[in-house]
This record gives C-alpha cells, structure tokens and sequence, in this order.
C-alpha cells in the first residue's frame, strides 16, 4: 500500500511538474544562472517594469518559476524569458516587502539543468515613475541622432522631451529638474542656437546665460528649492585626445566659477568668494533646504599639461534665499588631500540625509575615468565611504535621487566599458545600498545593439508635459538677457 | 481613367520600339553604375549601418516612409557587390518607367508618346548620382506610382474617392513623401477626367464623366494635407517641412532640394503633358526618333549636371587604400593622378604602404600637410578617409577618433558600417574587449559584414592571436607606448615620437620625411636623415636627393663635388639642368614645369602651400 501510495504521489508530482511545465528530474546546478540583465539577488522597486532578460547559456528551452506572495507563474522561451507585464505587476505587489522567487531550468545539449534559485528583493517604496535622460553617442565632437527623452519606469514607453529631429544640427545638455518635479525643468541648446530653456510649469522662456562679465555660458545646474533660483558653474569646457589604449578622452575646465540664477529677474548673482580666478569652482547643489551650497573646488592650473594634478576638493558656502546673498566663508568638507582622489558630481538626498559624490583619479569630467567610483557623504555626522555594492571596474559617474531619498539612479559603463546606462539601486537610511539593476528593456538583446549612452539619468516624479510646438516656438523667439551682479 | 481602344497604324514599330527602349534603358543604368559610377555605390553601401534585426525593423517602421527606408537601406546593402547595386538600381528604375507607362496611357493610349514614360526614371537615376539621394527615395516613388496606377485604373467614382483616401495614407506611412506624387497623380487624374468629359460634350459624345464631386476632391486634399500635420503634432515631432517630404529623400534633412518636388510632380505634369497630345492621330516613326533624341541629350546634359566624377575618383582612391590594394592605388594613380587633397592622401598611404614615399613623392602634384594628412573637418568623408592613414601609421586611438567622428557626422544621422567595424578593431588592437564584442555582435546582424564579425570575435580576449595577427599585431607593435594629446597638428612631434619608440617604424619614418619636404622644412629634414641608418636605407631615395642637393648648393658653388652623402649621377645631372635653366630662362617655371615638375625642387621654388592647419579648439557637448 506504501508502495502504491510512493508511486501514486510520485506520478502526481511529475503530473504537476508537466502541465505546469517544469521538467522534470533536472540536472541540479548549483550555480545561479548567468542571465543578463543581472537580475539575480537584486532589489527593485514595487512599480518597476517587467526584468525581461535572456540567459547567457546555449539555451535551446527554458522555463523559469517566478513566485512571490500569493502569485506564481510559469513561463518559457528558448533562451530569453518576455514577462508579462500585467502578471509582473501583480507578482510585484504581492511581493512587496518580501522578495520574488525565480528558478530557472535550462535545456543544454539536450539536457535540463536546474540552476540555484534566486530571489528578487521588492521593496514597498515606489521608484518616482520617470527617468529623463539624454540619448547621445559617446563620441568625441560631432554628434547625429541624439535628444533628450523621458522612460515610463512602469513600463517600456519612451517619449520624446526634445531631440534634435525637431532641432536639426543642435545639440541640448545638462537637463535639469527642480527636486524632481517635472514641471521645473531646464536644459541648455547647444550649436547654432545657443540658449537655456525654463520652465517652469506652463512657462518657458529662452535664456542667454552669457554676460559681458562671465563671457560664458551657464553650464552644470542645481535648483534652489523654493525654485526661485538655480546654481550654475560657469565653465570653459575643452577636450583632448589620449594616445595610449587604456584612455580615450580628457576633457576639463580651462575656467570655472560658480553664479546663482534669480529666476524672478533673470540676474546672475555670485561671490567673490566663488568667482575666483585662483581655482577651478564646478558643480554646485544645494542642501535639500537650500541653505548651503555645495560645490567642487580645485586650484588652477596649467591645462591640458597639468591635467592630471588637478584634484577637486568638496566645499560649501552658506545661501541666503531670502537677500540672495552668499555666506563670507568657504568651508571645506571633504579636502583632496583627505582623500588624494578628486571629487565630482555632488548630489544631495532630498531628505538632507545624504551628499552623494563621485571620486575619480583626478579631473572633473569622471564618465572618462574607470577608476571612477560613487560615494556617500553622511551629512550628519560626515562620515565618508565608498558605495561598494553599486561600484564596478569602468566609470560609476552621474546619479540623481528619487524624490523618497530612497532610491537612486546612476550613469555606469560597466557594461562595456564604454556606453553609459542607467542602474538603479536602493539606499536605507544608514546608507546601506542594494545590487544595482540595469534600465529594464523590452528586449532584453536592446543595449547589445543601441549605439547610445544614456547620459544625465535624472529621475523625474511624473510625465514632463511639455508642448514641442511651443517649445520649438519659444526656442525659435529672441533669447532673453540676464544681468550679473558680484555681492560682496 | 481607362482610355479608348484606339489603333494606329504605327502601333507595332511602338511597342517594338518601347520594349527594345526599355532593354536599352536598362542596360544603359546598369553599364552607367557597373563601369562607370560603381564606387560610389560601394561608397553609400559602407556609410550605412542595416542591420537584420527585429528592433531595427520596428525602428523604421515607427516612422512615415519607413518601409520605404528599409526596403532602400536592404537593398542598398547589395552595393556591397559590384553588379549587383547597378542591377537593382536598373530593375527599380524599370519599374519606374513601366509604370509611369502604363499610367500614362490610361491618359493618352497612343504609343507615340510612350518614350515620355521615362523621364522620371531618368530623373531617378539622375538623383541616385548624388550620393545625398538614397535609394529609399526610388522605392518610395515606385509604391507612389504603383498607388497611382491602382487609383487611375479604378473607374467607379465612390471606389476611386474610398481608394483615393486609403492609398494616400498607406502611401504615405509607407513611402513617405512620395505620397505628394500620388496626390499629384490624383489630382491630374480628376483634372482630365473633368476636361475629358467636357471634351466628349463639346463632340456630343455620351457624358461618361465620373470625375469625383467637389467635396471628395476636397477631402483628398484636406486628408493629404491633414494627416503629415497629426502624424507631428501626434506622433513624430519634426520640423514641418520635413513631415511631409520626410526623411528617406535626401540624406540632409534641413534643406528639401528643388529636385525633389520637381521629381514628385513629374508624373502628374507628364500625364497632363500627355493629355494634349495628338491621342488618335497616327504618328510617323520619326515622332518617336524625335523625342529620343530629346531624351538622350536631356540625360546627357543631366548626367553633366549630377554626376561627380571627381568624388567617383576620390571614392575609387578611398576603395582601394581601404581594402589595403596599394599597387592599384599607383596603378590608377597613372591613369588618374589625385585631383584634391583626399585622393592625394590615400595616394601618399600607398606610396609609404610600398616604401616608395621617398622614391615618388614629388612624381604627383603635392599640396603640403593637407595633401599629407587630412585634417578634422566636421564632416564624414576626410575624417573616414584620414582614419585610414592614422590606423595604418598605428595611431589607433586616433583611427578610432576619426571613425567615430565619421559616422556621427553621417548626413542621415545613421551610422556608418564602415567605422563600426574600424571601430572594431581598433577597440579589439586596444585590447578593450568588450566595446569590440558589443560592435561585431551588431556586425553580425549585417548580410555582407557577419562572417567578418564572426571570425573576428574569435580573437576577442585572445591576446596570442591579436598579437600575431599579420594587421592587429603589426599595429600593437607600432602604437605608442607613451601617453600624449594627439592633435593632426602635432604631427611632425608625433612621428618623431613613435620613432624614438619604434626605430624601424619606417612608415613613421617616410611620413616625417614627406612632412618636412612639403612644409619646405629642410633644417629638420637634413637632421632626420641620420635615421635612415637605422632603418637600414641602401641608398638614398630621390626626393631626398635632391632637397640634400638644393641644401648643399645653398652652401657651396659646387654642389656636385661637395658631398658625403652618396648621390646619384643621375640627379646631379638633373639638378645640373635644373639650375641652368632656373638660372637662365625667364620663363623657367614653364619650361621646369614641363621638364622638372615632378622634382622636389620645382615644388620647392613653384608650389604654393598651407603650412600647417591652423589649430582648431575641439569643444565638449
């Protein structure tokens, strides 16, 4: 009768096995799966877009089990899994707090192996819904396609914010957004128009941020919270060209200083203190409350000779929003000789919690470096460490925060070495990070064939709404002036 | 629009005459683009990237005439081999001509007049000599006629208003701006029904007018008009011009050349054309005569005004030195001495590929640095060509630089097949692995560039191999060690750099002598030629001969007795009638010209020149 009942059962599981589509008596691995993108242990956010991925393995079938709460399914393909998205979805919100379970079977010369399973951690905080970016080839001077565009981080819809489709022969940058809120935008024109676009909600208006006094043009922006101003480095920005195989581009300052844009009467505003010709002043950001201005500073030099000895130190100045005046004191925060490295692309959490920054060799322009690393600045108590669970071998450069201070995204060329893509990863409150996931794609071959970086990832709390043919318009119109004003 | 059946007399030497017309015309394009025009096939072939994939598919059919530009950019991939783009090309202009044909004779059904069918596929293969004008554009004419044959042959006025407003809006989500030559189609279609049936109550004839109503002629336009302006205001955000023209008719998209409305209007002037031409009268054969003679001295005069031979030639240069043919290279350069800057370079590659730069230099017309290097231009064509020379003098990195400046200055915005796979390799001879896996995986989704990519992924991590390569090794072997900013500038700085590293590098060696020749440098030249010590030189090439000569006569009254190095009798004896006649004849450039323009002397007194290129500030975006 025990027999009867060992055989009974034993038909049933293989039964189960079979109209759910697992293969049955599989080889086990004990290895996970090499799948790419890397899903395996990751952590994403709970509105995040189906993980399509393929496995790096000459697959001929494959069936992977995903469960998570009370949701499980079965899918297969030959060697590269299209999730549902409305199943994806589902699995995630009854996941949320806990994790997704994902086995994989894999038939390999003609035999079904089973790797370890893994777990897909699913955080309850949402991810702001947008990832405005810019889609350009990582080339030296000359560009083709290129734009900027804004994802549905939900799902694979990607729409056009401006590209140079409408703006033949012109190039746009440095997209900027005042904590995350898509109606508080700017980006620079770039070519035969040469100009910053606002807006600011139903506004926009064309900026020549160049004056008689700074001879250049507004460059790296960081609004103010009240939205009332917007901090600029004024950069004279060159390139050059290495020779050797490990190096391809260097490109920095010859001149920098740091001005505040007055958005309610176009006037650029500065310090003496921040507009020095005895060092090189880039990259400034505000507090999250606005009271401190953050910056990059290093002393000048002879370039491109001396472009290796140029190493940026992080500093900061006090802001008066009200008067719109500059504190009477640089402080430094964390100094070049402090670490030997050089600092780039600081950012604050919105919560105040944290400044997250990039560290390279030496230099400001770290997409270049593949030392480049991200690390965190606690605010608090100023500790500094290295983001180790998101850093790789090539450049860990841009980042930006999602609007809950919680998750981040940043521009990584780990994939190649050379095309930046976006990753994602969570921050606790005591800074710890997760595994970084990659920009989920519909197809997950997508990054093998696209021939452009996604450069400035900005995260964006909802859809950017802007009318293209009233920008073209705006865009088209005469630009409007600014003054300059040193405030002793 | 259906005609009466009406015979004329003449009727079969017509047909006669149109079929072997046809067979001419044919054979005409395909000899034209074989024998006389086919680099610049191989030239637009290798400045497209088409790649057979799902998404790239998709990618172009999200787009208004993307089926259009797919179906050109797949055939055009077949430029790759010799006969077979001039073929394609024959076929599609055939069918051009065929079905203006047939169109045309729903208007007028005498045959006399079927030699005016192919003034569009003249006008066709007159564009496809500019190499701005892709293929995609005559595809997308052909589907405009192929929907102007469906909508003239429809004779129900309610089918013809319904096929109207369909063929319009697949013709233009398929074709793109061809869908204007529809309209055009369309519109003259109405307008000589209208004036036929006029015609038929003037001579009492029954009135069979079905010429559509008013206000279905008005909906065809509205919609016409209407759908490029939602596809933009809903779909495709772009400039306005380029909504309805879109963007697979000319390579630059910021300016609509006049041939293409001329182009798309033709049709519909040649149906109207046609439609006041005798329709029952018989013709004499000489009617048809007559108008081929009109038509050969149109294409002939056509072909003067859009073909480039020039570019054809420099596209020949560029062929050659790419496929590393460097004996052809001089071969052709004796029948077809460089005319500007790009052919003369490659010309100078070949001459320092075969060790004769010293030898030959001077034998063609030389024009300085530029003639030497090609200097960064923001444009495609000197950057892909000067890619070459840095990649064979083993400046990869500055190979890559120029390839990637190539192909994103490609005026269709595509990329370049060609410069992926430059970039290829010099990412595989950097030893940057990955970004060379990533360009020969999209390689691998090419029909001409698979088994390259395939065989070269095998060399991927494989340093062995990469360093016994007889092309990726050598170029290791010559890239420099030490670290500095490369500027096309900085030239002269540079090979004396890579020799000091690499002292057999007599490639680098040749180029710095070539440098200081034509910048007329002769205080560097004499202090480089100890080098050729090293580089194991048995005797002194020509060139440099004869600058030691001029730079010895400077000093001395006897150039002839006074020298160490070990001068050939022959140029002492050429220098000797040199300085006779420079010294004696007031028309001495003439007379040098013709006796001694190809001697480093004559460039040296005669030849204006640039020294070097002025520096150009390279900015970041």
């Amino acid at each position: 009768m025990k027999i009867n009942l060992a055989i009974l059962s034993a038909a049933l599981l293989l039964l189960i096995a079979s109209c759910s589509g697992i293969p049955g008596n599989p080889e086990e691995g004990n290895s996970l799966p090499v799948l790419y993108p890397d899903i395996t242990e990751v952590t994403t956010p709970v509105n995040i877009a189906p993980m399509n991925f393929r496995i790096e393995a000459q697959s001929e079938k494959l069936v992977v089990r995903f469960e998570g709460g009370s949701v499980g399914f079965v899918l297969k393909g030959k060697d590269r899994i299209t999730i549902p998205s409305g199943k994806w979805h589902r699995l995630l919100r009854e996941s949320a707090g806990s994790s997704v379970n994902v086995s994989i079977w894999s038939k390999e010369q003609g035999s079904w192996i089973k790797y370890s399973p893994f777990r897909i951690y699913v955080r309850k905080e949402p991810i702001d819904q947008y990832l405005a970016y810019r889609r350009i080839a990582p080339g030296y001077e000359s560009w083709s396609s290129m734009g900027l565009y804004q994802r549905d981080l939900t799902s694979f819809r990607e729409s056009v914010i401006i590209d140079n489709r409408l703006l033949p022969g012109n190039c746009m940058n440095c997209h900027s957004f005042n904590r995350n809120d898509p109606g508080q935008m700017l980006f620079h024109l770039r070519g035969n128009i040469g100009a910053t676009m606002l807006v600011q909600g139903e506004d926009v208006t064309k900026l020549n941020t160049r004056t008689k006094e700074t001879g250049l043009n507004c460059v790296y922006p960081n609004w103010h919270p009240s939205g009332s101003y917007i901090a600029f480095s004024v950069n004279k920005i060159a390139q050059v060209f290495h020779t050797v195989r490990d190096k391809r581009i260097e490109v920095f300052d010859t001149k920098s200083d740091l001005v505040v844009l007055d958005t309610r009467n176009r006037r650029l505003i500065t310090s003496p203190l921040v507009y020095t010709t005895g060092s090189y002043e880039t990259f400034p950001v505000f507090s999250a409350d606005g009271g401190i201005l953050y910056f990059c500073s290093a002393d000048t030099a002879r370039m491109p000779d001396e472009y290796d000895r140029v190493k940026y130190s992080l500093c900061s100045i006090t802001f008066d929003a009200a008067s719109g005046t500059f504190g009477n004191r640089v402080d430094t925060v964390i100094s070049r000789t402090q670490t030997g490295k050089s600092i780039s692309f600081p950012r604050t959490s919105p919560d105040g919690k944290f400044l997250m920054f990039t560290l390279s060799d030496y230099g400001n322009f770290s997409l270049w470096h593949r030392e480049a690393d991200l690390w965190l600045l606690n605010l608090a108590d100023k500790s500094v460490k290295p983001i180790n669970q998101v850093n790789s071998g090539e450049a860990d450069s841009f980042h930006s925060w999602s609007s809950g201070s919680r998750w981040f995204v940043f521009a990584s060329r780990r994939t190649d070495g050379l095309y930046t893509r976006p990753y994602f990863a969570w921050l606790d409150e005591n800074g710890e990070a997760t595994k970084p996931f990659i920009l989920p794609q519909k197809n997950p071959d997508f990054y093998d064939y696209c021939l452009n970086s996604f450069n400035v990832p900005e995260l964006v709390a909802g859809k950017i709404r802007t009318d293209g043919r009233k920008m073209l318009k705006t865009i088209g119109s005469e630009a409007k002036s600014v003054t300059f004003e040193i405030k002793e | 629009m259906p005609g009466k059946n009406v015979k004329t007399v003449d009727g079969r030497l017509a047909r006669n005459s149109a079929l072997l017309s046809a067979l001419i015309f044919f054979a005409a394009v395909f000899s034209f683009f074989a024998f006389f025009y086919n680099k610049h096939l191989h030239f637009e072939e290798e400045t497209q990237l088409f790649l057979t994939t799902g998404d790239f598919f998709t990618a172009k059919m999200k787009l208004p005439g993307g089926l259009s530009g797919y179906l050109g950019g797949f055939l055009t991939q077949f430029y790759h081999l010799d006969l077979a783009g001039p073929f394609i090309i024959a076929v599609l202009l055939l069918g051009i001509q065929q079905l203006t044909l047939r169109i045309l004779n729903r208007v007028n059904v005498n045959p006399a007049w079927f030699l005016l069918s192919f003034l569009p596929a003249v006008n066709g293969m007159l564009i496809l000599c500019d190499e701005f004008y892709p293929l995609s554009g005559i595809v997308g004419i052909l589907a405009a006629l192929f929907a102007g044959w469906i909508y003239t042959g429809t004779d129900n006025r309610t089918k013809r208003f319904i096929s109207g407003l369909l063929l319009i809006a697949v013709t233009y989500w398929i074709a793109g701006g061809s869908f204007l030559m529809l309209v055009g189609i369309i519109l003259a279609c109405e307008a000589l029904i209208f004036f036929k049936a006029r015609r038929r109550l003037k001579t009492r004839k029954d009135n069979q007018s079905s010429t559509l109503k008013g206000w279905q002629l008005t909906v065809l336009v509205v919609v016409a008009a209407a759908i490029p302006l939602l596809v933009r205001q809903f779909l495709v955000l772009q400039p306005l011009g380029l909504a309805y023209i879109t963007e697979f008719y000319y390579d630059m998209r910021t300016v609509i050349p006049t041939a293409i409305p001329v182009i798309l209007a033709l049709p519909a002037i040649l149906m109207a054309l046609v439609y006041f031409l005798p329709e029952n009268k018989v013709m004499h054969g000489s009617v048809i005569f007559a108008q081929a003679g009109i038509l050969v001295i149109l294409w002939y005069f056509g072909l003067k005004l859009w073909a480039n031979f020039s570019a054809e030639q420099i596209m020949t240069y560029d062929q050659l030195v790419r496929n590393e043919k460097w004996k052809e290279v001089l071969d052709y350069a004796e029948k077809e001495p460089p005319r500007n800057n790009l052919s003369l370079a490659m010309l100078n590659l070949a001459l320092a590929k075969t060790n004769r730069m010293g030898d030959q230099l001077f034998r063609y017309e030389q024009n300085g640095f530029n003639g030497l290097f090609l200097p960064f231009a923001k444009e495609y064509v000197a950057p892909m060509m000067g890619s070459e020379i840095l990649f064979q003098l083993g400046l990869i990195n500055a190979s890559q630089e120029y390839s990637f400046e190539s192909t994103e200055t490609t005026p269709n915005l595509d990329k370049s097949v060609r410069a992926i796979k430059r970039l290829a390799e010099t990412n595989l001879i950097n030893g940057q692995y990955e970004v060379a896996g990533k360009y020969l995986k999209i390689l691998q989704k090419t029909v001409f560039y698979r088994k390259w990519a395939g065989e070269t992924m095998k060399l991927l991590y494989n340093e062995d191999l990469i360093n016994s390569h007889p092309v990726y090794g050598a170029k290791r072997k010559l890239a420099p060690k030490r670290d500095f900013f490369f500027k096309i500038q900085n030239m002269e700085e540079i090979l004396k750099l890579m020799i000091r590293e690499n002292p057999s590098n007599n490639m680098a060696f040749q180029y710095l002598m070539s440098f200081y020749l034509l910048n007329k440098d002769l205080r560097n030249f004499m202090n480089s030629l100890p080098m050729m010590n090293t580089m194991k030189y048995i005797r002194i090439p020509v060139a440099y001969e004869e600058a030691i000569m001029y730079v010895i006569g400077l000093a001395t009254t006897n150039p002839m007795a006074n020298t160490d190095f070990r001068i050939s009798n022959e140029t002492k004896a050429r220098m000797q009638a040199y300085a006779d006649i420079y010294t004696t004849r007031r028309d001495a450039q003439q007379i040098l010209g013709t006796r001694f323009g190809n001697t480093f002397w004559y460039y040296l007194h005669y030849k204006q020149i640039e020294i070097t290129p002025a520096e150009v500030q390279r900015e970041y975006h």
